[in-house]
C-alpha cells in the first residue's frame, strides 16, 4: 500500500480517500460490494450495477427493460416474493433481509440476502423499488447448519422419547414374535422408514459361536454387508446396491430404494437384522439411535428366545408326562383333563397320573409343584417318577407320603408340592387315600350324591417331619372309604377352585355340588366339561388338572375259578344267572356262556396242566349292546398239539381247537401272553331281539 | 369459542349496509385490504379477519387436523358470517382465499350472494391437461424458502417504517402488525395452499362470480383465470391492467372500481 511506502499522517490518508470516493460515485455504484438494482413499480428492471451483473452472469442489457426481478429468483423464491415480499413492500415501503436464491445465467443458485425499499414521490405514488443484494453463501451455509442443528435437536428429542417407549415395550414383550413385531413397527413410527422387516439369524443355541446372518446374492457385496452387520455395524446400501446384494431382503420390503441394515445384538453376537427401506436417519444421531435400538432389540430377542425355549421345553416335558398310557381295566373308567393357565406365559407344575399297582389295584394322583416354568416342570417330572416307583412298595398312601418327604429333601424344587394320592381295590371298592396340603377329592355316588373326602390330610411335602429320616415309620395320616359300583372319584388341582375374593371352602363345596348334578353325563368328556363350566373363557390364572376315576361303571361279573371242573360248572351257573338278570338271553346268552366256559377250560387244561389248581379270573362287564369278558390265568403257556386238520386258519397262540369255536361265538377275541394268558373278547348284543336284517351277532357261523 | 376473537374480526363501514367480507391470501393478513376498503365504507358493512395462524388471530385455535385442507378455513369464514348474523354476503377472496370463498359459497349458497375471486387458482401444480404454473418441485422449493427465512423472520416481517417519513400514510398502528405469522403454521398453510386441488369444486358454484385476473401474475397466470372463468357458469372475468399478484395493493383504485362495477350489476 502507498501508505506504507510513504508514511503520512492518518488524517491525510482519510482525506485523500474521501476525495477519491467523492470523485467516483458512479464507480461506487457499479462496483459496490453488493448488487444494486432498481425496478419500476411493476417489477421491470430499470437498472443494475456491475457487481450484480457479474454475480449473476447476466449482461445489463439482458436485464434492463427485459425482465422483472422476481424472474431471477428460484421458483420458491418467486412465490415467496409474490405472496410475502411484494404485499409487505407496498404496505410498509421497505422489506429487509429476505433470504432467497438467485438463479444465475448458467443455472446455478446463488444464496443472497435482499433488501427492498419502495421509492415514492411526494404524493405517495410509487416510482421505483431499490434493491440491494448481498452474497449470503457463507451466511446461508451457516444458517443451514443452524437450521439443521435445530432440526436434529428436535428430531433427537422426538426420537429419544419414541425409543424410550420402544424400549419399554421391548422389556414387556413376552416372546420372539412380539419383539419382532415391535422392532418392525418402530422402523416406520420412530425412524420414518417406508417399511421395516426383521430377519433372525439361523437359530443359535445359547453360548454357541455366532453364525452368519442368512443373506444370499453376489458373494462380495452381500458377504461384506453381512460381515459388517455381523460385526455390529449399521450398514447402508444405496438403492440398486441393495437390490443386487440382498435380493431376498429387498423383495421383502415394499417399494424401492436404499436399505439400512441394523444389527440386533446381544452378548457380542448378532442375533438378527432389522432392514429398513427408505431414508431413515442418515445422520450420525440417527445411526447411533438405530444402534441403540439394535442393542435393545437384541437383548430383548435373547431374553425372549431363552424364555421361548424354556417354555417350549417345559411344555414338551409336561405334555410328555400327561400323555403316558393310562390303565385299561373293565372295572375302571378314566377321564382326565389338563388346562394350561390363560396367559400361556409359563407352564405350571400340575400333573395327574394313574397306574396299576397290581392287577386289582389302581393308583391315582393329582399334584401341584410350586412355581412355574422349566424348573417347576422338571421338579414335577422327578416327583412323578419318584411317586410311581415308591408306590409299588405297596405300603399305602401314608407311608408313600413319608417317603416323598424324604425325597423332596434332596429335590428342593419339589418341596412344598401338594398332592392327593389314592389306591383303589378294584375287587372290593376299598379306597385308601392321603392328602398332602391338597384340596380334598370328591366322590359322587351313582345317585349323584357328592362327598368330600376331608380325612387323611397332612401338610405339603417337605413341610413337616424334617427328621423323618430316622425311619420311625409312617407318620403321615391316611384314610379309608369304600366306593360303591358306579361311583366317580375326582381329584383336581387348586386352579379349579381358587377364585379371587372367595373362600376356598365355598368354591370347593360348589365344585362338589356341580360334580353331583352332572354325574349322569358320559365319563369320557366329563372332566373337560367340568373344566369348561368352572373356568371362565376356558382358562384360569393358574393351570388346572382334573382326573376322574369311575369305579365299576358298568354291571360286572367277577369270579375266580380254582382249577377244577366242579368250580367251572359253578362259574357257569353264576354267569348264566348274571346274564339273565341283565336281560342277556337266547342266542347271546348261550354264545357268551359257551365261549367263556371254553376259555376257562382251556386255561385249566393248558395253563395249569402241570400245577393243578392255579386261579383263573373271569371278569364280565355289560355295556349297552355289548358283553365284554376277560379271562386271565397265571399259568405257563404251552403250544397245543396241533391236529392235522382244523376248522380255523393258523393261529400261533392257539391253545386248542376251542379257540376257533370262541372266535365264532364272539365278535372279537384277542389273546395275550405275559405272566400268564389273558383272553379278552366281546360280543355285540343290542339288536338280537329285534331280528332286524344284518343284526346277527358278528362272527357267528351263517 | 369466540369466533370473532379467534379470527381477529374487524367490522367497519355502514352498519346497516350490505356486508362485504374480505378474506386475505397466503403470506399476509387483513392489512392487505386497507387500500381498497375505503371505497366501500360509505355504503357497505366491511368485515375483515385473519385466518387462524396469521396476524392477530388466536394461535392456540390452530388445529392441524382441521386445517389440513381448505375446508377448515371455509368453515371459519361461515362461522364469522353466522356470528355476525350476516345475510346476502359478498365474499371477496384473494389468492388461496378465492378457493376458500368457493368452498364457503358451495357449502352455504343461501348465505353468500356474490363471490369476488382475486387472482384465483384452483390448483397451483401442473396436472395432466392442466397448467397450474408450478411443478411439485417448485412447491418443495417454496417450503424450503420458508425455512430459510425462518431465522430472518423477525427482520423480514417486522415493519421498518419507523423513521420512514416518505410513507406517512402508513400510520403508527401498523408497527409490528403486518403479516405476523407462526413459522410452523405458515409452513403447513403453505403446503395446504399450494398442494390443494379444488378444480372439481368450481362447477358447484351457483352464485354470481367475478374473477379479477392481473396481468403478468406468476402465481395465478392468465390461463388459470380463464380456466376458472370457464368452470364457473355465468362468471365474469375481468383482466386488470395491474401486474403481479396483489392488485388491491398495487392498483387499489382499479381493483375497487372493478368490484364496485360488479356489485352494481343487478
Amino acid at each position: 500500500m502507498s501508505a506504507q511506502e510513504e508514511p503520512r499522517s492518518d488524517l491525510t490518508v482519510r482525506q485523500d480517500e474521501a476525495v477519491r470516493l467523492e470523485d467516483s460515485a458512479e464507480d461506487l455504484y457499479e462496483n459496490a460490494p453488493c448488487g444494486y438494482l432498481s425496478t419500476y413499480p411493476d417489477g421491470r428492471i430499470a437498472r443494475v450495477n456491475a457487481t450484480f451483473s457479474t454475480w449473476t452472469g447476466w449482461a445489463p442489457d439482458e436485464l434492463v427493460g427485459q425482465r422483472i426481478f422476481a424472474e431471477l429468483l428460484s421458483a420458491g423464491g418467486r412465490i415467496y416474493y409474490q405472496t410475502h415480499v411484494d404485499p409487505l413492500l407496498r404496505m410498509q415501503g421497505e422489506v429487509r433481509a429476505i433470504a432467497c436464491d438467485l438463479v444465475t445465467r448458467d443455472g446455478h443458485r446463488l444464496p443472497v440476502l435482499v433488501n427492498f425499499r419502495l421509492h415514492s414521490d411526494s404524493t405517495d405514488r410509487p416510482l421505483a423499488v431499490r434493491i440491494t443484494v448481498f452474497d449470503a453463501s457463507q451466511r446461508r451455509a451457516y444458517e443451514d447448519e443452524l437450521l439443521e442443528a435445530r432440526r436434529r435437536a428436535e428430531l433427537a428429542v422426538t426420537r429419544l422419547g419414541a425409543v424410550e417407549a420402544v424400549v419399554a415395550d421391548l422389556a414387556a414383550a413376552p416372546g420372539m414374535a412380539e419383539v419382532t413385531e415391535i422392532v418392525q413397527r418402530c422402523a416406520t413410527t420412530v425412524f420414518g422408514a417406508v417399511a421395516g422387516v426383521v430377519r433372525l439369524a439361523p437359530t443359535v443355541p445359547a453360548g454357541a459361536p455366532a453364525r452368519p446372518v442368512d443373506v444370499s446374492g453376489p458373494r462380495d457385496t452381500a458377504g461384506s454387508a453381512a460381515a459388517r452387520v455381523r460385526a455390529g455395524e449399521v450398514v447402508r446400501l444405496i438403492g440398486a446396491d441393495a437390490a443386487a446384494a440382498l435380493p431376498d431382503l429387498d423383495a421383502a420390503l415394499p417399494g424401492q430404494g436404499d436399505v439400512t441394515l441394523v444389527p440386533l445384538r446381544a452378548l457380542e453376537r448378532t442375533l438378527g437384522v432389522l432392514a429398513l427401506r427408505g431414508p431413515p436417519a442418515s445422520d450420525e444421531d440417527g445411526t447411533r439411535l438405530l444402534q441403540t435400538l439394535g442393542r435393545q432389540a437384541g437383548q430383548a430377542l435373547e431374553r425372549a428366545r431363552l424364555s421361548d425355549e424354556q417354555r417350549q421345553v417345559a411344555t414338551t416335558l409336561q405334555h410328555s408326562m400327561l400323555t403316558t398310557e393310562l390303565p385299561d381295566d373293565p372295572r375302571l373308567g378314566l377321564s382326565t383333563c389338563y388346562r394350561p393357565a390363560g396367559d400361556l406365559l409359563q407352564v405350571g407344575g400340575d400333573w395327574y397320573d394313574a397306574f396299576l399297582l397290581d392287577p386289582d389295584t389302581v393308583a391315582v394322583v393329582v399334584g401341584d409343584v410350586v412355581g412355574r416354568g422349566l424348573h417347576a416342570a422338571a421338579a414335577m417330572g422327578q416327583l412323578r417318577s419318584a411317586l410311581r416307583a415308591l408306590a409299588t412298595l405297596g405300603d399305602g398312601p401314608g407311608a408313600l407320603l413319608d417317603r416323598l418327604d424324604r425325597f423332596v429333601d434332596g429335590v428342593p424344587a419339589a418341596s412344598m408340592a401338594t398332592l392327593v394320592y389314592a389306591e383303589l381295590d378294584l375287587r372290593t371298592g376299598e379306597l385308601r387315600y392321603a392328602c398332602a396340603g391338597h384340596p380334598p377329592p370328591v366322590v359322587v355316588d351313582v345317585a349323584g350324591r357328592p362327598t368330600l373326602l376331608w380325612d387323611g390330610r397332612s401338610a405339603p411335602l417337605g413341610a413337616m417331619f424334617r427328621s423323618a429320616s430316622d425311619g420311625a415309620g409312617a407318620t403321615r395320616p391316611e384314610a379309608t372309604t369304600t366306593l360303591h359300583p358306579g361311583s366317580r372319584l375326582t381329584l383336581y388341582s387348586d386352579g379349579l377352585v381358587e377364585q379371587r375374593d372367595r373362600p376356598l371352602d365355598e368354591t370347593i363345596a360348589e365344585l362338589a355340588e356341580l360334580l353331583g348334578t352332572r354325574a349322569q353325563e358320559p365319563l369320557e368328556s366329563w372332566t373337560a366339561a367340568i373344566a369348561d363350566h368352572v373356568l371362565v373363557d376356558g382358562a384360569g390364572d393358574d393351570d388346572v388338572c382334573l382326573l376322574t376315576i369311575a369305579f365299576a361303571p358298568d354291571p360286572t361279573f367277577a369270579v375266580t375259578v380254582r382249577g377244577s371242573r366242579a368250580s367251572v360248572s359253578g362259574m357257569r351257573a353264576d354267569l348264566s344267572h348274571w346274564l339273565q338278570t341283565h336281560d342277556i338271553i337266547g342266542e347271546d346268552h348261550d354264545a357268551v356262556l359257551l365261549a367263556c366256559s371254553e376259555v376257562v377250560s382251556n386255561s385249566i387244561e393248558h395253563g395249569y396242566a402241570d400245577r393243578g389248581d392255579g386261579p383263573v379270573e373271569v371278569l364280565a362287564t355289560l355295556q349297552p349292546d355289548v358283553v365284554r369278558v376277560r379271562v386271565r390265568d397265571h399259568g405257563r403257556w404251552r403250544p397245543a398239539t396241533r391236529p392235522a386238520t382244523g376248522p380255523a386258519g393258523p393261529e400261533p397262540s392257539d391253545r386248542g381247537r376251542g379257540l376257533a369255536l370262541v372266535r365264532a361265538l364272539m365278535s372279537e377275541v384277542s389273546v395275550e401272553h405275559e405272566v400268564g394268558t389273558v383272553v379278552t373278547m366281546h360280543r355285540r348284543t343290542g339288536c338280537r331281539a329285534a331280528g332286524l336284517p344284518g343284526c346277527r351277532a358278528d362272527g357267528l357261523p351263517g | 369459542m369466540d369466533v370473532l376473537a379467534r379470527n381477529n374480526v374487524r367490522v367497519s363501514g355502514r352498519p346497516e349496509g350490505p356486508p362485504i367480507v374480505f378474506a386475505h391470501g397466503y403470506g399476509c393478513d387483513q392489512n392487505m385490504w386497507r387500500l381498497v376498503t375505503p371505497a366501500f365504507e360509505a355504503n357497505h358493512r366491511i368485515v375483515l379477519f385473519d385466518h387462524v395462524g396469521v396476524g392477530g388471530s388466536d394461535l392456540t385455535a390452530y388445529d392441524a387436523e382441521k386445517y389440513a385442507d381448505l375446508h377448515g378455513y371455509a368453515d371459519d369464514v361461515l362461522d364469522i358470517c353466522h356470528a355476525l348474523e350476516l345475510t346476502d354476503v359478498v365474499l371477496v377472496g384473494h389468492s388461496v382465499s378465492a378457493m376458500i370463498g368457493v368452498l364457503a359459497a358451495t357449502k352455504e349458497p343461501a348465505l353468500v350472494s356474490r363471490l369476488v375471486l382475486v387472482g384465483p387458482s384452483p390448483c397451483y401444480i401442473d396436472q395432466p391437461g392442466y397448467t397450474g404454473g408450478f411443478s411439485a418441485t417448485d412447491i418443495e422449493d417454496l417450503l424450503s424458502s420458508l425455512d430459510s427465512n425462518y431465522l430472518g423472520w423477525s427482520t423480514a416481517m417486522a415493519p421498518v417504517i419507523m423513521g420512514n417519513p416518505d410513507r406517512p400514510a402508513l400510520g403508527e398502528e401498523l408497527t409490528n402488525s403486518f403479516c405476523r405469522t407462526d413459522p410452523t403454521i405458515a409452513r403447513r398453510f403453505g403446503r395446504v395452499t399450494f398442494t390443494s386441488d379444488n378444480r372439481a369444486d368450481l362447477a358447484a358454484v351457483t352464485v354470481p362470480t367475478l374473477i379479477l385476473q392481473c396481468s403478468e401474475d406468476v402465481i395465478a397466470p392468465a390461463v388459470v383465470g380463464t380456466y376458472v372463468h370457464e368452470a364457473i357458469a355465468g362468471s365474469t372475468l375481468v383482466t386488470l391492467a395491474a401486474t403481479g399478484h396483489v392488485p388491491h395493493l398495487s392498483a387499489p383504485g382499479e381493483t375497487a372500481a372493478a368490484i364496485a362495477a360488479f356489485l352494481a350489476e343487478r
